[in-house]
């Protein structure tokens, strides 16, 4: 499974946000356009994207411009893990 | 189920008591460790499912709301570690008055490292540990619940509700937070008010570090949605560590949903599936009952 792909599955199980996951395109806002991606949901996912990658994400990654849109995030996990 | 108050040594503690099931012979209690903060609110159901089917095996369970949680007295903010070692100590000596005595600690999260420590501090009250998705690191634990404050600020910034200077409040990092801790500041984080006399003692603890009697036995649930998980590092790094001490380690790795961290509440029915089957195994109870 591509990095794209698994961080969709991980948003999907996160997020709760079933087939809504599915649809979501690079261009797909993330922060400020799911309702439930809310502060607790942000923390939780970056702990999850850590355990399943395997990386750890600092303070100041924990940005608007890492969490703007779905291809952001996963732009972001792609060049964590090839780090 | 029996609910009830009992008095703790910080004040009146909520108490509940799932009796085992008449038809069955009883074989024992055993006592629930909670999680932290938001990951008991959204447990709360799978907490309630797991107990009725300990129930239907045999065995009682009693459940209670460490002082400043539930409805039992105080605040987050008035809690501390020694408090919660003490309320779970007396929640024993409540199941002994009954002429009963716990022959498992079963925990999820942070309250595996609560059960590990009053089983070091007690050897003699139990010694089968249950742990769901147990914490290891306390440290780690610790660091992303402060994370919850650096995306609350994160939302914030991004929808423009900030107010005043940015310059005045600049978000403040891990680091700081850590520093207002161990300054003797409590933290507000989420709506829960983090002291110091809870995150301190929590900040050094790491579960394979207490010493346990050496009959312990444990089972660790690795509960994760991947099909191809297997065994996490961290459960593996666990189970050797306390092989290492000859006590007695399973890891169960669960393909399931890790309903303490979701909204919208989830069943978990492989974990407790799984769990159920560890406790039907336990044929020689005599032997877990005498230690």
């Amino acid at each position: 499974m591509s990095a794209v792909e698994n961080v969709r599955e991980i948003l999907k199980a996160t997020l709760q946000i079933g087939e809504r996951a599915d649809a979501l395109t690079p261009d797909t806002p993330l922060l400020g356009n799911i309702p439930e991606l809310d502060s607790m949901a942000v923390a939780m996912l970056v702990t999850s994207l850590e355990e399943h990658f395997d990386i750890f994400i600092e303070d100041d990654e924990i940005s608007a411009e890492t969490f703007e849109t779905f291809g952001a995030l996963c732009d972001f996990v792609e060049e964590k893990t090839a780090a | 189920m029996q609910p009830f108050f009992f008095n703790s040594t910080a004040g009146q503690l909520f108490g509940n008591y799932f009796p085992a099931t008449d038809d069955c012979e009883a074989k024992g209690d055993i006592l629930f460790f909670p999680p932290f903060a938001e990951e008991l609110n959204r447990s709360r159901h799978m907490i309630s499912r797991q107990a009725r089917a300990f129930n239907r095996l045999g065995y009682g369970v009693l459940l209670v709301d460490l002082f400043g949680t539930g409805d039992s007295a105080g605040s987050y903010a008035e809690s501390s570690w020694e408090i919660w070692i003490q309320d779970m100590k007396t929640a024993c000596d409540w199941l002994v008055n009954q002429k009963s005595r716990p022959i498992a600690f079963w925990a999820l999260r942070s309250g595996a490292l609560l059960a590990a420590d009053l089983v070091q501090r007690y050897p003699q009250l139990a010694c089968h540990l249950l742990l769901w998705a147990p914490v290891s690191q306390g440290k780690a634990f610790i660091a992303q619940f402060l994370r919850i404050k650096i995306a609350a600020d994160l939302a914030e910034t991004t929808t423009g509700t900030k107010d005043g200077d940015e310059t005045e409040n600049a978000p403040l990092g891990t680091r700081d937070m850590l520093a207002l801790l161990h300054q003797g500041h409590t933290l507000e984080i989420a709506g829960y008010h983090l002291p110091p006399a809870l995150a301190l003692p929590l900040l050094e603890m790491s579960l394979t570090s207490f010493a346990l009697p050496p009959e312990t036995r444990i089972d660790w649930f690795d509960v994760s949605p991947s099909h191809t998980a297997g065994i996490s590092p961290a459960a593996r790094r666990a189970i050797e560590g306390w092989h290492k001490q000859g006590l007695d380690a399973t890891a169960h790795s669960v393909k399931d949903v890790q309903f303490w961290a979701l909204q919208e509440p989830e069943w978990a029915k492989n974990l407790i599936e799984e769990t159920s089957k560890v406790m039907m195994e336990m044929t020689d109870l005599s032997e877990v009952a005498s230690c």
